[in-house]
């Protein structure tokens, strides 16, 4: 039977279809920098940097911001509480699918 | 912002962005290579025979000669992957940003069933050629053959797994041309280069072609 509480557990942090995208991108790699985020998530500028502040500001992401060559160069990865929250919302998301197949 | 997206998708064209230009293939392919030769020098009689005499002897160049290749090895290799991660990022990489892949990226379950199936093979090999004395050179040869049919298998589960077809090829070429190699009458030595041949021959043109695609559609972007 279709278990509707489920997506009300959801984590609103993670649900959010922009900060989705950047967790999924960084959940295959140690590291990724703003440019690689904006080509794979399609998410504008502007959208991207909101996101990757409050992802942030949650422990889900560390950013390091430094220098290659002259160039500034921003970079994010998921943290081990990221790297969990992420597998715990899959998770959920996983269970409410079967449930709604069932 | 993308409609729709699918979240394995975005997770997993991560995850095969350093295999698809095909510069890990010709990295691992050297390192096979001189893994192979490494092998072959320390089972060969001349290796065992320089080695020992060190030892009796008290000859400490030919030791430290010996033992100095394998931290050379280890800095070549790593030597290799900065180069590529510098082309990759001025290169390859320069319009798509950069990422930091996962410094392994085989999974536990797979290098698990790699190790088994070289123990099945070292097994099964061993009691079919321990029959005569003339026979050590066979049963030796099996190790070697062994180790490159455990990489196939590995490569194989991460052409599945990671989704990348020609990788699946480079499995079924390497385990098929190391199972070969137990019935190609070699010395042990030899049978350690044999290995090393096949796998930077294998992946020597797997690169070659992942790498022709990408500079092709690097080009075409360019243009």
């Amino acid at each position: 039977m279709s278990d509707y509480s489920i997506p009300t557990q959801f984590d609103r942090m993670i649900h959010n279809p922009g900060r989705l995208a950047i967790m999924a991108v960084l959940a295959g790699c140690e590291r990724a920098d703003f440019t690689y985020l904006e080509k794979a998530t399609a998410l504008n500028k502007g959208t991207l940097s909101k996101h990757l502040s409050a992802l942030e500001e949650s422990g889900y992401i560390e950013i390091t911001k430094r220098f290659k060559g002259k160039l500034p160069n921003t970079s994010a990865e998921l943290t081990s509480k990221g790297r969990k929250a992420f597998k715990h919302y899959r998770k959920q998301y996983q269970d409410f699918l079967n449930s709604v197949d069932a | 912002m993308q409609e729709s997206f699918d979240l394995d998708s975005l997770t997993l064209n991560t995850r095969r962005l350093e295999f698809e230009d095909g510069l890990n293939d010709f990295q691992n392919g050297i390192i096979f290579l001189l893994l192979g030769v490494l092998c072959s020098l320390f089972m060969s009689s001349t290796g065992i025979e320089l080695f020992i005499r060190a030892i009796l002897f008290n000859e400490e160049i030919t030791m430290i000669a010996l033992l100095a290749l394998i931290p050379l090895f280890y800095l070549l290799t790593f030597g290799m992957r900065r180069r590529i991660r510098r082309y990759r990022r001025e290169v390859l990489w320069r319009h798509l940003g950069e990422i930091e892949p996962f410094k392994w990226q085989v999974d536990t379950r797979f290098t698990l069933a790699a190790i088994g199936v070289w123990l099945i093979i070292v097994i099964v090999g061993f009691i079919l050629f321990s029959g005569g004395p003339g026979n050590l050179d066979a049963g030796m040869r099996v190790i070697a053959a062994a180790g490159g049919a455990a990489t196939g298998v590995i490569y194989f589960l991460m052409g599945r797994s990671l989704a990348i077809e020609r990788y699946r090829w480079v499995g079924v070429l390497g385990v098929g041309l190391s199972i070969l190699l137990i019935f190609i009458p070699l010395r042990v030595s030899l049978s350690w280069i044999a290995f090393g041949i096949i796998w930077v021959a294998i992946l020597g043109v797997s690169g070659s072609m992942a790498l022709r695609s990408t500079l092709m559609r690097l080009r075409e972007h360019t243009v």
